[in-house]
């Protein structure tokens, strides 16, 4: 948003002016800015020594019981993404992840952090030191269930090295962030899915992390908690934190992600921004058939006369990706016709994410 | 290493006391725990307390069975009766097994067949206990032995009696009798002398008689000579009487044929005539004299014969006498001998009776009761607990430490470890120091509280002792409590689901509990195995707390139990961080092959599936 990174701006000069931080704060609300927001700039500025420049996975390979889950992994993260890493189930993700916090020793390979205007440095040496300035949300809500949503946050908060007030003002402003703030005072058991994750996500920025590495934010969440979520995300991303999210869900990844890495047979596979990633695969566009009789097999031998057309069945409906939109789609009823059946419904649309990732996954490997 | 500063040690302390109260709270809102914590050693300080505070086995049966009850059988079974045991007499030996095992009574005693004390055969009980009961079994055996001992002890001590007062009878006898012998000897003594006086005036009596000594024969010849000369001089008187007459015959006859006048010559004649008369008589008498010399001699002869024959009597007889003499000095030496021999046996005697007198005089103990049973066995207890609660107490304190400590920490950690919470918490910059130092902290706090609830319940509502030694109980029962949380933590770090660890604290604190003395003593376990359960912390730590609360027994009694118990810590503490070590470079790995691959479960896809519809609606 303008107004709030002239905020940014402006907190930073007068601040570097010697102005007191208290006097600043009194001066922007009176201003109408939310305490949070002043305090949360405020303490980003203040810990300009954490702020990441990027963080870079050289060849990170790692074999968990035998089974090979990394391969000779390459992924540079810069400062300021909200990454998504997508991939199928078992491809990696969550080891990826966890080596970058350095919860994981890659059999090989490194990850280095670099911070800005200091020298980068081995997480896999020194895990230490990406502690001060990582935030990270497991698949599962990393909360305790027992506790208050108020009592989880100021708990993690303490963790940090938070201590007093700090704790109070903090919680309340991840509390706020996340939206839970009716809910303050409510056991996390007794939270919503949603709740909880939304609670897990604020633990995890409890610190103001420069980096924020979240597993599957929205699994077992409805579209709607899903969305809530990733709203959540998009807005912690907005004040200036590194994400980091894996996930399955591509077409949420698609929607909120400023870049994405796709992770296959333990390797990542692309990386770059959605509209990167389509410019470059997704010249193809996806009719989605479905037919009364719901027998494919002469349609599907009738269109694959068409050149550049790949052809699947998924849910007792033809996706058929081609280049040649027009000519298939003049044709089709034709085709159906054929085959003594009828449409029951017809979609077309250009490839989405989605559809990249499946024609990739589907790609058998170059060796 | 390097110290941390004053406000980075409080920044740790207020570190620690966060994560404790969060501990805390996690296992007071957890109704499991809090009822592990609060409510568990309470019921048990309760029910123990209900149970144990008191001093009578209210309820165990005996049976009894005797072929015909005496009195001294009666007397056994009154002593059961005042020790407030139930007892059932039965009809025979096999009812009374039976009711055992029917689980009617719990231990059986025999009486042998006409009970009398003191015969062999006669004086036997027999128990019968059902020891599949081990421990009722030890204690009733225990009691029951204590009242039948008692009641022993009391015959017994009838019959050291008797022994006693014979001897004390024998002792009195001895005394008196010893006089007498002293009397003996001394006339013994006497008499010997007398012997040694009578030999030796026997040995000077000269018996000797020598009768040619005795000048008979002189006296004799004396007599002879005499009466020779008797003779001699008669024979001349009559001779010279003769002569007399016949010079006067010749005188008459000159003078007759003289001339002188006839009277004159008459006169003369006359004269002459009277004078032969004279010399007639004389010679008459001469010859009388010597008739009676003659006889008197012969009498003589006579009474000498006489004398020689008495004196050779005598002299026979004298030398019977000294023959007499002689044997008597011998058999007087011989009676000194006996004399001396029998002296030798009185004294002899003497010194027996004085030996006797003075092996009984060294009886020093001659209550009956004390030889009955020498070595006092009258159990007075160390302490004077007063139920059994109190003698109950230290192995309860220890008992609660150890089960909670084992069962409550591990599941404080594994409540943790096994949820990702864990792995948010690896990643904040607090320190694994702080870690392990909060979980130990708030499970030993939890087990602090906990044991100063059943101090205060136990004081307050059963009378226990432990105020009286509160400040070593408490010492002690800190180091109890960092051991077993230790303990705890190991197994929470060791073992991966609270199952597993559950169940390895359950084997850890029954293997503690079956290797002690709670169940049967320490004593009767193979040498090696009592020698090894001796150092097993949970038997360590409950005879610590034995000692200090039950027999306020000072810090030099128990010190190495002391150190014993302050290493096992040191080990632990060890043990914990290394175990805490490899817990902490698995936790990751374990947590990833752990989680479910991020599937959408069917329910949640249904669930997309008809929101996606509403929304394109």
């Amino acid at each position: 948003m303008p107004a709030e990174e002239a905020l940014e701006k402006h907190i930073s000069t007068t601040l570097a002016k010697g102005t007191p931080e208290k006097e600043l704060t009194q001066h922007l609300i009176k201003a109408g800015w939310p305490e949070d927001i002043i305090q949360q700039y405020i303490e980003k500025l203040n810990s300009t020594e954490h702020a990441l420049a990027f963080i870079k996975i050289e060849g990170v390979t790692k074999t968990i019981n035998g089974k090979l889950v990394l391969d000779r992994t390459d992924l540079t993260i810069p400062a300021g993404e909200l990454l998504g890493i997508i991939g199928t189930s078992g491809a990696g993700k969550s080891t990826l992840l966890y080596t970058i916090v350095g919860f994981l020793e890659p059999d090989s390979g490194d990850v280095i952090l670099t911070l800005k205007d200091q020298q980068a440095q081995s997480v896999i040496k020194h895990p230490e030191a990406i502690k001060p300035i990582v935030g990270f949300a497991p698949q599962t809500p990393a909360i305790y269930p027992k506790l208050t949503v108020q009592e989880n946050i100021q708990h993690f908060a303490a963790l940090h090295g938070l201590r007093g007030v700090e704790i109070t003002e903090r919680t309340k402003t991840a509390i706020t962030l996340a939206n839970i703030n009716d809910e303050k005072n409510t056991p996390a058991q007794n939270l919503s899915a949603a709740q909880q994750k939304k609670l897990d996500i604020a633990c995890a920025i409890v610190n103001q992390p420069a980096l924020l590495i979240l597993d599957e934010p929205t699994a077992d969440l409805d579209p709607i908690a899903a969305e809530d979520i990733w709203q959540l995300i998009t807005q912690i991303h907005k004040s200036g934190t590194t994400i980091v999210v894996a996930t399955h869900l591509i077409d949420d990844a698609e929607k909120h992600c400023t870049h994405i890495a796709i992770l296959r047979n333990n390797k990542i596979m692309e990386t770059g921004t959605p509209a990167e990633l389509k410019n470059i695969y997704a010249r193809n566009y996806t009719i989605t058939l479905e037919t009364t009789h719901k027998a494919y097999t002469k349609i599907t031998k009738l269109l694959h006369a068409f050149k550049g057309t790949t052809i699947t069945e998924k849910n007792h409906q033809l996706i058929i990706t081609t280049s040649v939109p027009e000519t298939i789609m003049s044709k089709l009823p034709h085709i159906i016709h054929q085959s003594n059946d009828s449409i029951t419904q017809l979609h077309s649309s250009k490839a989405t994410l989605r559809t990249i990732f499946e024609n990739l996954i589907s790609k058998p490997l170059k060796k | 290493m390097k110290l941390p500063n004053k406000k980075q040690l409080a920044n740790i302390i207020q570190g620690i006391l966060i994560i404790v109260t969060k501990n805390t709270k996690v296992l007071l809102r957890t109704k499991t725990s809090t009822l592990l914590i609060i409510l568990g050693p309470l019921l048990l300080i309760f029910f123990a307390g209900i149970a144990f505070d008191n001093t009578n086995p209210y309820s165990v049966k005996i049976g009894t069975y005797s072929a015909a009850h005496n009195t001294l059988t009666k007397s056994f079974i009154d002593k059961l009766h005042e020790k407030q045991f139930k007892t059932n007499s039965y009809n025979s030996e096999e009812n009374c097994i039976d009711a055992i095992k029917e689980g009617e009574i719990h231990a059986c005693i025999v009486f042998a067949p006409d009970f009398k004390p003191a015969l062999a055969q006669s004086n036997e009980i027999t128990f019968y206990l059902d020891y599949s009961k081990l421990n009722l079994a030890w204690t009733i055996t225990s009691i029951i032995n204590e009242q039948i001992a008692q009641r022993s002890k009391e015959l017994s001590t009838n019959l050291t009696t008797e022994i006693i007062r014979a001897l004390d009878f024998t002792k009195q006898q001895i005394n008196k009798r010893k006089q007498s012998v002293t009397t003996l000897t001394s006339q013994n003594d006497e008499a010997s002398k007398r012997i040694y006086d009578i030999t030796a005036q026997l040995e000077e009596l000269d018996l000797s008689l020598d009768p040619n000594q005795a000048g008979l024969t002189n006296l004799t010849l004396q007599k002879n000579r005499i009466q020779h000369w008797a003779e001699n001089s008669v024979n001349l008187g009559e001779s010279a009487t003769q002569q007399a007459l016949q010079y006067i015959g010749t005188i008459d006859d000159l003078i007759q044929a003289s001339a002188a006048s006839p009277d004159l010559k008459n006169n003369i004649h006359e004269y002459l005539k009277t004078t032969v008369n004279d010399i007639g008589t004389l010679k008459e008498r001469m010859t009388t004299t010597k008739n009676l010399l003659t006889q008197e001699s012969n009498d003589y002869d006579t009474v000498m014969n006489s004398i020689i024959n008495k004196i050779t009597t005598t002299k026979t007889k004298i030398d019977a006498a000294s023959n007499a003499r002689q044997l008597t000095i011998q058999q007087l030496s011989t009676i000194r001998t006996m004399l001396d021999k029998a002296l030798i046996s009185i004294l002899e005697l003497q010194k027996s009776l004085n030996e006797m007198e003075k092996t009984v005089g060294t009886i020093k103990v001659t209550d009956p009761g004390s030889i009955a049973q020498p070595i006092a066995t009258t159990i007075k207890p160390v302490a004077t607990a007063k139920s059994y609660l109190n003698y109950l107490f230290p192995t309860i304190i220890a008992l609660v430490i150890m089960y909670t400590a084992l069962l409550l920490t591990p599941i404080l950690i594994l409540l943790e470890r096994n949820s990702p919470v864990a792995l948010r918490n690896f990643l904040t910059p607090t320190t694994d120091t702080i870690f392990l130092t909060s979980t130990f902290a708030t499970s030993a706090l939890l087990l602090t509280a906990q044991l100063l609830v059943i101090l205060l319940v136990a004081t307050i509502f059963f009378s226990s002792q432990v105020l009286a030694s509160l400040f070593i109980t408490l010492i002690i029962s800190l180091l109890t409590i960092i051991f077993f949380t230790l303990a705890g933590m190991i197994i929470g770090y060791v073992f991966a689901t609270e199952e597993t660890a559950i169940l390895a604290s359950t084997f850890l604190s029954t293997g503690f509990l079956l290797f002690s003395d709670v169940i049967l003593p320490i004593e009767s376990m193979s040498p090696w195995l009592g020698w090894l359960a001796h150092y097993n912390p949970f038997v360590v730590t409950s005879a610590l707390l034995r000692k200090t609360i039950v027999l306020n027994a000072t810090i030099g009694t128990f010190w190495q139990e002391l150190l014993t118990i302050i290493i096992y810590c040191a080990i632990a503490t060890g043990l914990t961080i290394f175990a805490y070590n490899n817990m902490r470079k698995n936790i990751v790995g374990k947590y990833l092959t752990r989680i479910v691959p991020a599937k959408e479960t069917i329910l949640s896809k249904i669930r997309r599936k008809k929101i996606t519809m509403k929304l394109r609606n």
